[in-house]
């Protein structure tokens, strides 16, 4: 398992626990979507997972080692997010947003060596942005903006990534290609990447695994069996509409 | 790379100028001694002109100017707000108060103190500033508009002025006037013995800034994607706290508060390199910043008066257009 987590606890105190008792887990070269109405705590776990915000009880793992016990830059080296924030910096081009994500890796002053240099081409092809590598990145649009974010996450070389509604405020067309990017990541560099959405067609008919968090808790299935637990049903129908399982579409009654 | 020829065209630039206004500095003022002199003056007067009074006026214009421009740099970033510098986020006052204490608490008799007395002069603004930064940023902490961090930060400023204010109420009249005219700014209050403790602090000051490069650039994502990323957040806050506070702290101490050079700066080196690496900003805003101190002295003595205008009446006709600019351009389109 690349990632697995026993008995977790989220939460910002004792007192206000988000969710409990989660046990879950990721293998490489898998792609889970973390689906859920607002509320539910989807966030509070990704950054729980990130090490942003400590487990109130049971623990995380990255292979098979608890994440507390690694250094800042250790788990820098084996986790990479993607936050729903946008980043501010004036001035900042692609190439050196891209080429940021190499800090657990470079030097006192943040040099870049040949193979930073390497994994960085690499990542600017992979994810679409070659024409853009000179460009400021606030001069973007939206769905730019985000590739460059995910493009930070992959030279971060790390073997998992979380990411926060990476496709919120995206249309549709530009939904579907970083969803395909994030899923030809995982399959071709053998990476589990976990993302936190509210498209439920996409992620159920993308997704390796889902976690479906609701009430506390979190039930982890494939996309064709979880459609058909109670779980499912409660967190996605309404006294007048519900989602239909064979055409992955919410359907008014 | 295309930009590197770029940059280091500007550097030469902006050397060869912060050279050309350190000579035209040291040449003018109300006695006019001629360009031939420089090296070899004709009297002990004009030598002691040059080298006594003018040439350490004209090495503090450019510590002040370097020092104050790599503390806004450091304080935009930090804060992730074009507004923040020393002046603004109550980091001049927190210093003046500092000083404040320990000037009244002598009853001005400071200047007799000698060397110990120039220490604790420097140790008290820079708790000042450092007490100042660190309840800015306590306060703010997750406060993630940018005006709201700008009005705690000003109201620390007050609170440390109004504390000020209490003190003089109750202090003597000549640790009174010793503080007031401290309180004016001046570059040339500083004196060659002075220089031996201003030089070195700058200098060290300046050159961790640029170590510290690195985690600027990564600061400048947020403090989330800065962790995501192994950067220690707390510990690097406090390194640049103590920076800053020691560097504008000193300054302050010297020279009295300066305004506007710390967070008009930064703003042109931005938009002069079109960067956000701090490797590239950190030089640039320390050559612009002595560039603009020099030239903001030159001013306060033009020829044809006697007198000598405040240097803090011209840094601020300089630096607050720059600032209003920097905030239009920012927010024009948004």
């Amino acid at each position: 398992m690349a990632l697995s987590i026993h008995n977790l606890s989220i939460g910002y105190s004792q007192q206000k626990i988000i969710a409990k008792e989660l046990n879950l887990s990721v293998s490489p070269g898998e792609l889970v979507c973390l689906i859920g109405p607002n509320g539910t705590g989807k966030s509070t776990l990704l950054k729980t997972i990130a090490g942003l915000l400590s487990p109130l009880a049971g623990e995380i793992k990255i292979n098979d080692k608890n994440i507390l016990l690694f250094t800042a830059t250790e788990r820098a080296k084996q986790l990479a997010v993607v936050f729903t924030q946008k980043i501010q910096a004036e001035n900042l081009d692609v190439y050196s947003a891209i080429a940021t994500g190499r800090n657990p890796y470079t030097g006192l002053l943040g040099t870049l060596r040949k193979d930073d240099v390497e994994i960085i081409q690499r990542t600017i092809d992979i994810t679409g942005l070659k024409e853009f590598e000179n460009k400021f990145v606030d001069k973007l649009s939206d769905g730019e903006q985000q590739k460059v974010m995910i493009g930070r996450a992959i030279a971060q070389d790390c073997p998992i990534i979380l990411l926060d509604e990476p496709t919120a405020h995206l249309d549709t067309v530009n939904k579907i290609e970083i969803t395909l990017l994030l899923k030809k990541i995982a399959k071709e560099q053998n990476k589990s990447i976990i993302i936190s959405t509210h498209d439920l067609s996409l992620a159920l008919q993308i997704a390796d695994k889902i976690w479906l968090m609701n009430k506390n808790r979190i039930a982890e299935n494939t996309p064709t069996s979880i459609v058909n637990t109670t779980e499912f049903n409660e967190a996605f129908s309404g006294k007048n509409f519900s989602f239909d399982k064979n055409s992955f579409a919410f359907k008014i009654i | 790379m295309n930009n590197n020829k770029k940059y280091s065209v500007y550097f030469t630039v902006l050397t060869a100028l912060c050279i050309l206004f350190f000579v035209l500095d040291i040449l003018m003022g109300s006695v006019s001694i001629a360009a031939s002199e420089l090296f070899s003056p004709s009297n002990e007067l004009n030598y002691n002109i040059l080298y006594n009074i003018r040439l350490p006026k004209t090495i503090t214009a450019v510590l002040t100017g370097a020092g104050l421009a790599v503390c806004g740099l450091q304080m935009q970033t930090l804060f992730r707000n074009p507004l923040a510098g020393p002046f603004v986020l109550g980091i001049s006052s927190g210093a003046s108060l500092g000083v404040a204490i320990l000037t009244l608490a002598f009853s001005g008799s400071i200047a007799t103190l000698g060397i110990g007395g120039k220490i604790s002069f420097i140790i008290a603004a820079a708790v000042g500033a450092g007490v100042a930064l660190l309840l800015v940023i306590t306060l703010s902490k997750n406060i993630s508009n940018d005006v709201t961090v700008l009005i705690i930060g000003l109201m620390v400023s007050h609170l440390a002025s109004a504390i000020e204010g209490v003190l003089q109420y109750m202090s003597s009249a000549e640790s009174l006037q010793v503080f007031v005219l401290w309180g004016m700014g001046n570059f040339s209050n500083v004196v060659w013995d002075d220089l031996f403790y201003f030089i070195p602090i700058i200098l060290v000051g300046t050159v961790i800034t640029f170590f510290f490069s690195k985690q600027l650039n990564i600061l400048l994502w947020g403090d989330n994607y800065a962790k995501s990323m192994g950067i220690n957040i707390k510990q690097t806050r406090l390194y640049i706290i103590m920076i800053t506070a020691l560097i504008a702290g000193t300054i302050t101490a010297f020279c009295g508060p300066i305004a506007f050079l710390g967070v008009a700066v930064p703003h042109l080196a931005r938009s002069l390199f079109k960067t956000s690496d701090h490797k590239i900003l950190i030089p640039a805003t320390l050559l612009i910043g002595i560039a603009l101190a020099i030239v903001c002295d030159i001013i306060t003595q033009l020829p044809g008066h006697n007198t000598v205008m405040p240097i803090n009446a011209i840094t601020s006709l300089i630096g607050a257009p720059i600032v209003i600019w920097a905030v239009w351009k920012k927010n024009k389109y948004s």
